[in-house]
């Protein structure tokens, strides 16, 4: 097994592993998925996200996306319930990265846990929109009820402002603190 | 954002919701991803045939992480997924697999490839393991022998097929509609008039081909910018197939919903009308695509261009449905 399918497997089992020879690369991150993208999901996502709302009201995409934040990304929710938001910022810059939005993107964490995540350019939105795929403000509003699910019950508030121009900043605040 | 490659777990959680809302709520979701996923197949399949399915499912493979086998004969193609990369995220979730995730590959399988003119069998082999079979044949007898065989060798609990189904619509090929003739008694004569029938020499107008089971309409309209919308039309009495004669067409595709179907329906004209855009669906001459009653509903009379094209001539023709 090569160097790079070593650290893959390492990175897929949540394991610890070395990384480059020398330094210690931690990955506890539950779904670190790898390959080739497929992004044409960005449109399935928003059709599954049309299809709820428009066949069974916001209230069942609440209930899903409620599932999919503190059932699916239970590590990440539970994480967050201690206080500690690492998985939510590994998740933001991993997938931020993999989907091609590296320099599209800021990350300012603070000492308590807070954490500001701006995004200049957001890739799904960037890919529907060259797709020609109409309705991707779905998407953001998608974003925001998860965001809101997988803070509930957690010491954090995460709010989520998206600009018309589809930029937006997500902004996790530990509850009776600033950022 | 949700990153794409968590697709499949939002998937999940969807089938789960829907399932627990009963599996007419899950059919109606696979018809509503047979016509998004008609976007991205459907003119390859029905222009390129089994070729087409071939080259899609390849490019699949890639973006999508699968392996898997496939095997191109002249008469039909065999699938086999010996890794499903779609079912080995949901298996990994930490909410579990839905107990009927893999469904939903035949649900909107089988119906995207109705729509082009094939009949296939498919087997999901295990809902644990991320595998499963296909055979996609052109001739339907030959998909009837497979399914046959296969239910009688394991049973109906996994294998699916698209041979019952009526799809709303159906798009092909004229030169190679004889393999739709079996769909209704009046389909042969409605197809051997498109085959045979020099179209471009006909005026304007009603064409009568066999009394009031089978006529037609020629006219030349002006077509509207898909994207400025319209309506929507859908009948109960009589199958419409489109064809161009020069130009092309785009015409605005979709499945009736339950809504659609309790509206006002003008039972002298045979029709309804309703406001709906639909997926797009772009016919040139030598191609047809029929919409049967009553799930069909279609939205002619569009072009992908920005103004209409000049000298474009079409016919329309009716075939009596519901024998």
């Amino acid at each position: 097994m090569d160097r790079r399918e070593f650290l893959k497997d390492a990175a897929c089992i949540g394991c610890l592993g070395l990384f480059g020879g020398c330094a210690l690369f931690r990955d506890d991150m539950r779904y670190r998925f790898g390959g080739n993208l497929h992004r044409d999901f960005h449109a399935s996502i928003l059709d599954g996200y049309n299809y709820l709302k428009d066949n069974f009201g916001m209230d069942a995409v609440r209930e899903v996306l409620g599932d999919l934040a503190r059932g699916v990304h239970r590590q990440m929710h539970e994480k967050l319930k201690s206080g500690d938001s690492s998985e939510l910022v590994e998740h933001w810059r991993y997938y931020m990265e993999r989907e091609g939005g590296s320099g599209c993107f800021s990350l300012s964490e603070a000492a308590d846990g807070s954490v500001v995540f701006n995004v200049k350019s957001c890739p799904a939105l960037a890919y529907l929109a060259k797709r020609g795929v109409s309705g991707g403000e779905g998407l953001c509003e998608l974003t925001r009820i998860f965001n809101e699910e997988l803070v509930k019950g957690t010491p954090f508030t995460l709010e989520t402002v998206v600009a018309s121009d589809g930029s937006c900043r997500q902004t996790l605040t530990r509850k009776g603190g600033a950022v | 954002m949700i990153p794409s490659d968590q697709f499949v777990l939002f998937y999940n959680e969807i089938f789960k919701f829907l399932a627990g809302r009963g599996k007419n709520e899950l059919d109606r979701y696979y018809e509503r991803i047979a016509d998004r996923q008609g976007n991205f197949t459907l003119d390859k399949y029905r222009r390129e045939g089994l070729k087409g399915v071939y080259d899609y499912y390849r490019r699949i493979e890639v973006e999508e992480n699968c392996e898997l086998e496939m095997y191109l004969q002249p008469d039909y193609l065999r699938l086999r997924m010996t890794k499903c990369p779609s079912l080995s995220k949901a298996l990994v979730s930490a909410t579990g697999a839905c107990p009927v995730y893999c469904d939903h590959c035949p649900g909107w399988c089988l119906r995207v490839l109705a729509r082009a003119g094939f009949w296939e069998v498919y087997d999901l082999v295990s809902r644990t393991e991320p595998v499963c079979d296909e055979w996609i044949y052109t001739d339907r007898e030959l998909c009837r022998r497979k399914y046959e065989e296969l239910l009688a060798k394991r049973g109906p609990g996994l294998i699916r097929t698209n041979l019952d189904i009526i799809p709303p619509f159906l798009a092909n090929k004229i030169s190679d509609s004889r393999r739709f003739e079996f769909m209704n008694p009046h389909f042969p004569k409605a197809f051997a008039f498109l085959r045979e029938t020099d179209l471009g020499s006909l005026p304007d107008g009603k064409v009568e081909i066999d009394d009031d089971n089978v006529f037609a309409f020629v006219s030349s309209p002006k077509l509207s910018a898909f994207d400025d919308g319209g309506e929507a039309e859908a009948h109960r009495k009589y199958i419409d197939i489109h064809a161009p004669i020069v130009g092309e067409e785009t015409i605005g595709t979709f499945t009736m919903t339950d809504r659609e179907l309790a509206l006002p329906f003008n039972e002298k004209d045979d029709y309804v009308l309703f406001k709906a855009k639909g997926e797009p669906l772009t016919l040139k001459p030598g191609e047809f695509a029929m919409f049967f009653p009553p799930f069909g509903g279609h939205r002619p009379g569009c072009t992908m261009e920005k103004v209409s094209p000049r000298g474009y001539r079409k016919i329309c023709v009716k075939v009596k449905a519901g024998i």
